[in-house]
């Protein structure tokens, strides 16, 4: 602090300085950097101290994980987190330039080919609650124009029913004894179901079963689609096919 | 690390060379999810039957190689007036198409009767699906056990293209 003379004697006055609880030199970093204070008794700030490596923080991007303080005063990014969209046919990259997700279709791209005929029941306690269905779809995953093949399904009990061209393939793969697809299928209506079938079993209606899962997805403005959302089902009759092309 | 830039780009080069796969090099796919009624006094081994429920997905191959299925539950009173629901699981081996709204779909099928029994495997069976301009038709059923008349489509649909 500056002394000034008291006007009414020949010597300064003692020394004194800014009390403890004045900051002397700010964080730079809020989580891992130190505010330092006026020790109260003496001229100096101290040294300049920082968080220890031990303490977290974030560097406020999506792409990296678990950051952490680097003992010098700033918070540096851990790994990136897991991007992983549960499509074994698309690559999962958390891109750090764009900060998020982006997924593209593994090279070579997979390809199936599909066919299947059958019922489920999805309310087992209502024996009448059938769905029929059938289809056959082929192609590439993830590619634009690739996918090729027809859905036909029909819910017995309220009659209603979807009946579309496949028009995208998210994935398709083979399982071990037979392969999964998860399809897009496309109403004249414009309403939009993603279908999987899988094929674990010959025929599928027995153990270990096929399985189907039917779920609604859009419906275009003024249009009324079932929006039927069948859970994944074993085959109560039929059987689904996966074929090695 | 993969760059996703450069694979969304081989995507579309990849989509644009697929296009170029034409519908005529295409097989025909027959595929439906309907239900539909008999004529009266219908019967199945012995089994009165006044209702289908069907599902089936077939690639027709030209030659007449075909791959698919074909599944049908035929609903069903028994002799002594109880519910008695027939399965037929049938694997589609060859087909035709002789109109563009008919698909003859035969193969091997198993039948379960649904009278207990143990089901019947390695049944012939031919199924001649017939479409109209409502996306329904007809179903007709030959097997190595019994036959049945068309059944009318009601509800649902039958795709042939």
């Amino acid at each position: 602090m500056t002394e000034f003379c008291p006007g009414n004697a020949a010597n300064c006055p003692a020394d004194q300085f800014k009390s403890s609880s004045t900051t002397c030199r700010p964080a730079a970093d809020q989580k891992c950097d130190i505010a330092e204070k006026c020790s109260g008794n003496g001229p100096a700030c101290p040294a300049d101290a920082f968080q220890p490596s031990t303490v977290t923080c974030s560097d406020g991007r999506f792409c990296t994980d678990n950051d952490k303080c680097d003992g010098a005063g700033h918070c540096v990014g851990g790994p990136p987190p897991s991007c992983s969209d549960n499509n074994a046919c698309s690559t999962d990259v958390c891109n750090l330039d764009t900060d998020r997700c982006e997924h593209a279709s593994v090279q070579p791209a997979c390809e199936g080919k599909m066919t299947g005929g059958g019922q489920i029941l999805v309310d087992k306690a209502n024996k009448n609650d059938k769905r029929s269905f059938g289809f056959n779809a082929s192609g590439t995953a993830l590619l634009v124009g690739g996918a090729r093949g027809h859905f036909n399904y029909v819910n017995h009990a309220a009659r209603t029913h979807i009946d579309g061209p496949v028009t995208f393939i998210y994935y398709a793969t083979p399982n071990g004894t037979g392969g999964i697809m998860r399809f897009e299928v496309t109403t004249a209506a414009g309403c939009k179901y993603q279908v999987t079938a899988e094929d674990w079993a010959e025929p599928g209606s027995k153990p270990p079963y096929d399985y189907l899962t039917v779920e609604w997805v859009f419906s275009p403005p003024t249009i009324s689609c079932p929006m039927d959302n069948t859970g994944r089902q074993p085959l109560d009759s039929g059987n689904i096919q996966w074929h090695n092309q | 690390m993969k760059r996703p830039s450069v694979l969304f780009a081989a995507l579309v080069l990849s989509a644009s060379l697929a296009a170029p796969r034409g519908a005529a090099a295409d097989p025909t796919i027959a595929t439906g999810g309907a239900g539909g009624t008999y004529p009266p006094a219908t019967s199945f081994a012995g089994v009165s039957i006044n209702g289908i429920q069907s599902g089936l997905g077939v690639e027709i191959n030209l030659g007449g190689s075909s791959l698919g299925q074909f599944c049908a539950v035929l609903l069903g009173v028994s002799g002594l007036g109880v519910e008695q629901n027939i399965k037929l699981e049938g694997e589609v081996t060859t087909a035709s198409q002789p109109a563009p709204n008919v698909a003859i779909l035969s193969g091997l099928a198993t039948i379960d009767m649904g009278d207990g029994l143990p089901p019947a495997d390695g049944i012939p069976f031919t199924a001649t699906v017939a479409t109209d301009a409502s996306g329904l038709g007809t179903i007709g059923l030959v097997t190595g056990l019994a036959s049945l008349p068309d059944a009318r489509m009601d509800v649902g649909s039958l795709t042939i293209r």
